[in-house]
């Protein structure tokens, strides 16, 4: 039979200021690890929400990036023939030829501006996505307008709804503004596919062509179509697996968030396995009591060791609360795919916060388990004369 | 006669910096049940050392101490943890109540390890300590409480899971007169009425009057039944005429 987890926690009620010097260092800890995950978290979110399972992405061989890829004219002349293709309601096929640059805007956190993604592509194009407009309207073919996404006109102050933005060969008027959901399509700017290769002189070539299977089983038909084909010579990649891989891109700041978070930890761990040491000292007579009146070695090692946990579990608990509000944080990361910002929120929630408990609940154990033994292996008569 | 405790050739030997001090040098002791034997000596003459050993806190160097028809240091671990708790219960001379714990809950305590449930546990140690007459004590944590008061909690801890033994470690040496008095009075009526077998350690001739045998430890030899050394032998001033029993009938709820 155990102690009572009342002792316990009374003993750490009493000793208020030593219980909370020591868990602040696991608290801020807990933190800093829980803040990583929930950005990878936002990241991984706005990513997976992004594509549709039906869609593959052609690029050409050899390419990772819709940036560094191109099409010609002729693939997509061949690409519209293939079979497998969904056909749309005016009896063409779903095939979206499209350009993707990139252009630099100041924007609230970076004066000095941030790439930001420009897509051009035609009707067929943003029927194939799963966008609205919040406001505003969508963009004429031929017309100098482009449509950009919500976390554009939220986090760039020039590009709002009405005014005008500079790149390619001139001003371009803002005449909506998209909601893409989660997605990372919020943090792109939209225009006719025709106007926008036009002023970047890339009229012969696309940078990508999206088109929808019919079903999984064509989807997969169709990939096999795409690379076998000698005439494409282009690589057909899933959609989702695409913007799936951009994930990838809160890998370094995930690194250092735990780097830091681990860090952290090792002297949160030192300052418990003090804290707790100092606790056997101080207790010796009540653990020579405790052995006289019956207990066992076991029960007192897992009395202390359970006292360290309780500091870290309520340390962890504090940790995960003061990052709640990261929830109501966007940022926004550089993707080395499309060398443009992604806007995403931080996702504080039970994936991020349950490893950081567990972080938590480990580095308490690892503080306590030796100031336990300690604790345990103390000779009762020693143990009552040590006060 | 059940004989309680048999201690044969008892010796306790420890190494203090480079000195071999002997705390207890081939003691024979004999006791039965229902006794209440106080062992007299001066500091440092072996009787704590030989109450620790009777309780299996501490392992002696030679011989052998047998208590209830066992030898308690053939046990280890849990099963010596366990013996402990069933058989035995302390009284400390500075009490070692868990000072974060309240009267009631450090009586309970020992009741922890049994298998009895929460409630009977709660009931058992309210009885107990309204036997020493804290009834109206019991959700004052030991610093609330005076010394006597704390003693009678300890003494309360210590017959809660009723142990065939109660060991008692100078239990007035940290009292007043009056309060040593009480608690003296109370070992005597738990020997008399409720029949627990008692080894008192004391180098206070007062107290041992409460006895009904008295032992003399010297430079840890036990001295035979009928040694009674010079400066014990004079009458002192009864202890008992200065205090008066308390025995509380109220009592306070949790």
């Amino acid at each position: 039979m155990a102690i009572p987890l009342f002792y316990n926690l009374r003993n750490l009620m009493i000793r208020k200021t030593t219980t909370v010097m020591t868990g602040l260092g696991i608290t801020f800890s807990v933190a800093v690890l829980v803040a990583s995950l929930a950005l990878v978290n936002g990241l991984r979110t706005v990513f997976a929400s992004t594509g549709h399972p039906l869609q593959l992405l052609v690029l050409r061989k050899g390419g990772t990036t819709e940036l560094g890829s191109l099409i010609p004219e002729e693939s997509l002349t061949v690409l519209r023939t293939m079979t497998g293709i969904v056909v749309d309601a005016k009896g063409g096929p779903m095939v979206s030829e499209e350009l993707v640059n990139v252009t630099n805007l100041p924007s609230v956190d970076s004066p000095k501006g941030m790439n930001v993604t420009v897509r051009g592509l035609t009707q067929t194009g943003v029927q194939m996505r799963n966008v609205h407009l919040s406001a505003g309207r969508w963009f004429q073919a031929g017309q100098r307008e482009v449509v950009v996404g919500k976390s554009v006109a939220k986090h760039y102050p020039t590009a709002r709804l009405g005014s005008r933005i500079r790149f390619g060969k001139g001003d371009w008027e803002i005449v909506g503004t998209m909601d893409g959901g989660q997605s990372a399509l919020n943090s792109e700017i939209w225009g006719d596919f025709n106007q926008i290769s036009a002023d970047y002189n890339r009229q012969e070539a696309a940078s990508s062509v999206l088109v929808r299977a019919t079903d999984p089983v064509t989807l997969d038909a169709l990939k096999h179509s795409i690379e076998d084909d000698p005439r494409l010579n282009a690589i057909a990649i899933a959609e989702r697996e695409y913007y799936a891989n951009q994930t990838a891109a809160g890998a370094p700041l995930e690194f250092l968030g735990i780097f830091v978070a681990v860090a952290m930890a090792l002297g949160s761990g030192f300052a418990t396995a003090n804290t707790m040491y100092a606790a056997v000292s101080r207790r010796a007579k009540e653990i020579g009591t405790l052995r006289t009146l019956g207990f066992s070695q076991g029960s007192i090692l897992l009395s202390f060791l359970t006292e360290s946990i309780l500091i870290a579990g309520f340390a962890g608990v504090v940790g995960c609360v003061i990052v709640l509000p990261l929830n109501l944080v966007t940022s926004g990361v550089g993707s080395f795919v499309s060398f443009s910002e992604i806007a995403f929120r931080f996702r504080v929630g039970a994936s991020s916060m349950a490893p950081g408990m567990v972080f938590a609940i480990v580095l308490g154990a690892i503080g306590g388990v030796l100031p336990a033994r300690t604790a345990a292996k103390k000779e009762i008569v020693a143990a009552l004369r040590e006060a | 006669m059940d004989v309680v405790i048999q201690a044969r050739k008892l010796s306790k030997e420890y190494v203090r910096d480079v000195e071999r001090v002997i705390a207890l040098k081939d003691v024979e002791l004999q006791i039965c049940r229902g006794e209440f034997l106080a062992l007299m000596g001066p500091s440092g003459s072996g009787k704590s050392t030989l109450l620790h050993l009777i309780a299996a806190m501490d392992r002696p160097t030679n011989g052998q101490v047998v208590v209830l028809g066992k030898d308690p240091h053939s046990l280890t671990g849990r099963a010596l943890a366990r013996w402990r708790n069933v058989h035995i219960g302390f009284v400390f001379q500075s009490f070692n109540l868990i000072p974060v714990l309240t009267a009631l809950e450090n009586v309970a305590l020992p009741l922890k390890l049994t298998s009895l449930r929460p409630k009977d546990q709660i009931d058992h140690a309210r009885t107990a300590l309204k036997l020493v007459g804290l009834g109206e004590r019991l959700c004052h944590f030991p610093p609330q409480l005076s010394g006597g008061q704390e003693q009678r909690v300890a003494i309360a801890r210590a017959i809660v899971t009723d142990p065939d033994l109660i060991l008692v470690d100078e239990p007035t040496g940290n009292l007043d007169a009056a309060s040593a008095g009480e608690i003296l009075e109370l070992l005597a009526v738990l020997n008399n009425e409720h029949d627990k077998t008692m080894v008192m350690v004391t180098h206070d001739p007062r107290a041992a009057r409460f006895a009904k045998t008295v032992r003399y430890l010297d430079k840890g030899v036990l001295r035979p039944p009928d040694h009674v050394p010079d400066k014990w032998s004079r009458d002192p001033m009864p202890i008992a005429s200065k205090f008066k029993h308390t025995n509380s009938s109220q009592e306070s709820h949790c």
